[in-house]
């Protein structure tokens, strides 16, 4: 069965628990894995005040379907939702959600950890951190010479 | 002519989000890069960008063609 996949990139807070409200119901699927990526206080080091996200939209929501689309099919999970904020965030907030079911508890763990890993890989967003210093960063451009700005 | 679309680190250090790129011949993702690169001091190497043309990853050494969308996709940290 064709798997059902739900992407969305937003500039308002996610709304966790109206999302989790209305994953789907049908009674098919007993696994059910959710992942909440949140905003850290400390990065490398440094306090974290703020972050920002930007995204080169479409190609970023193009890239967020295709994985999901992709890791539901390998993994055989019949629903995955994967909602990534965009624009400033403090800390506590939640960064990105991702919900999937399946028919057991194996596959709904395991796409939740591929659609995060492939998220972090490819999808063009990219994030600024404010830190309690007064200084910001672009952190993960490990191929860049400096950073910070 | 190509539109450059800058994004993050690349429109910080450009002071732009985008702007049209006269086109050499035999052009590809890397020569334009590499131009680019000299232009504004962009601090990251060519090879740790991606090159996004009318909205899908190609090759960096995909030749590129006059009216076509180029975004170089400096490394990602979504997630």
């Amino acid at each position: 069965m064709e798997p059902v996949v739900r992407v969305r990139l937003t500039d308002e807070p996610i709304p966790v628990d109206m999302l989790r409200a209305e994953r789907p119901n049908s009674g098919e699927f007993g696994g059910y894995a959710t992942f909440e990526g949140i905003v850290r206080n400390h990065n490398d080091g440094k306090k974290v005040k703020a972050i920002e996200y930007e995204a080169y939209y479409k190609l970023a929501l193009l890239e967020c379907e295709r994985i999901g689309r992709k890791v539901a099919l390998e993994k055989g999970v019949g629903f995955v939702e994967l909602v990534h904020r965009l624009g400033h965030l403090e800390v506590g907030d939640v960064a990105v959600f991702v919900q999937v079911m399946s028919h057991h508890r194996r596959e709904a763990f395991e796409a939740c950890i591929a659609i995060m890993d492939e998220i972090k890989a490819t999808v063009p967003i990219w994030k600024k951190e404010f830190y309690v210093s007064g200084e910001h960063a672009w952190p993960h451009c490990s191929g860049c010479q400096h950073g910070a700005g | 002519m190509i539109d450059v679309e800058y994004f993050a680190l690349l429109r910080e250090v450009s002071g732009k989000s985008t702007e049209k790129v006269e086109l050499h011949s035999g052009d590809t993702g890397v020569s334009v890069f590499l131009r680019l690169q000299e232009k504004y001091g962009f601090p990251l190497s060519h090879k740790n960008v991606r090159l996004a043309v009318n909205d899908e990853f190609k090759d960096m050494e995909r030749p590129l063609t006059s009216g076509e969308k180029v975004v170089f996709i400096p490394p990602v940290a979504g997630g």
